[in-house]
């Protein structure tokens, strides 16, 4: 089996981003386009994933400082949590990832049929007030040109869900919080349909 | 030529299958992983399939996200819809949002990978 320690494997890097505070560790050279895809009981987990393929190319944590002790680690600091992260996850596979990657759903308050979940490949952020959301038509919000309404023409335009286009520009970070993307879930249903 | 439809759902799930080229030139991607979750997300989708490879290759309009034209829309009008102009608001069409990389493996060529698709009134991206 391929070494999977920091140490062992030269192929493996680490970087700190203090300005986002992540802890970024790459299992092998980024060479091309990426996204990060948040596990779904972990959300200070992240895994990188290249755009061709989904192939996993890396870990990153957000925030990183409260397991460094400091926004100024130390190298020894950051090759021990680099460690641990790699031997967690490092071995993830493909099925396993792919759960995590499209509709990791998050259930709202207590009903099961209010759900959202944030799609990083198209960036979007999926609220669903059934399940299966089944056919609806598509509405632009008059108030913000990124979210859409969806509405079914069966039960009188009744408003079923939305849908929140570029996320990463919202909250500008292509590692959004999910209690950020809760919030915004739950202003959306606020908003335009509080009877849900 | 056997059908794209026939050959994605044969595909190993997560492959990228070659769907189509845009008018450009580039490959556009698609995998059956991605194609379910437009299902799962936008089953309005299903009935425009044969819609998805026109749209793509050849748009009735395309509108650009980013100036580097990395993330482009791509619109086709529904058939049915055609006494209507492609300007009019309330024109019923197809929507499918690319996504362009630039893989090694290609020798870093523009390379366009479907991210989602659904269908709407109006052909204009917001």
């Amino acid at each position: 089996m391929q070494p999977r320690t920091v140490a062992d494997n030269p192929e493996i890097t680490i970087e700190y981003d203090a300005g986002e505070d992540v802890l970024h560790i790459f299992l092998e050279p980024v060479v091309d386009e990426t996204f990060f895809v948040s596990l779904q009981h972990q959300p200070d987990i992240f895994l990188r994933l290249r755009c061709w393929g989904s192939k996993f190319v890396g870990i990153s944590r957000k925030p990183a400082s409260p397991h460094l002790g400091t926004k100024s680690p130390a190298p020894d600091a950051m090759r021990q949590l680099a460690d641990e992260l790699v031997a967690q996850y490092g071995q993830m596979e493909p099925d396993e990832i792919s759960r995590h990657q499209y509709k990791a759903v998050h259930v709202f308050d207590d009903d099961p049929n209010v759900t959202w979940s944030y799609e990083p490949f198209s960036e979007i952020l999926y609220v669903d007030l059934r399940r299966p959301i089944g056919y609806t038509d598509y509405v632009t919000a008059d108030d913000d040109p990124d979210v859409i309404v969806r509405r079914d023409p069966q039960e009188n335009d009744r408003v079923v869900g939305f849908m929140v286009e570029r996320i990463p520009r919202r909250f500008g970070t292509d590692m959004p919080d999910d209690e950020d993307l809760r919030a915004l879930a739950r202003e959306l249903v606020a908003r335009h349909a509080p009877g849900a | 030529m056997t059908d794209f439809w026939q050959r994605l759902a044969a595909a190993p799930f997560r492959d990228l299958l070659e769907f189509t080229s845009d008018p450009d030139g580039c490959p556009v991607y698609l995998s059956l992983q991605t194609w379910e979750h437009i299902l799962e997300d936008h089953s309005d989708v299903d009935s425009y399939r044969q819609l998805l490879l026109p749209a793509v290759s050849a748009p009735d309009k395309v509108e650009s996200e980013d100036p580097g034209r990395n993330t482009l829309y791509f619109f086709k009008r529904d058939p049915r819809e055609e006494a209507k102009a492609i300007t009019d608001p309330t024109v019923k069409c197809i929507m499918v949002i690319v996504r362009y990389v630039y893989p090694p493996e290609f020798r870093y060529a523009r390379t366009g990978i479907v991210r989602t698709a659904w269908s709407r009134r109006g052909m204009r991206r917001r």
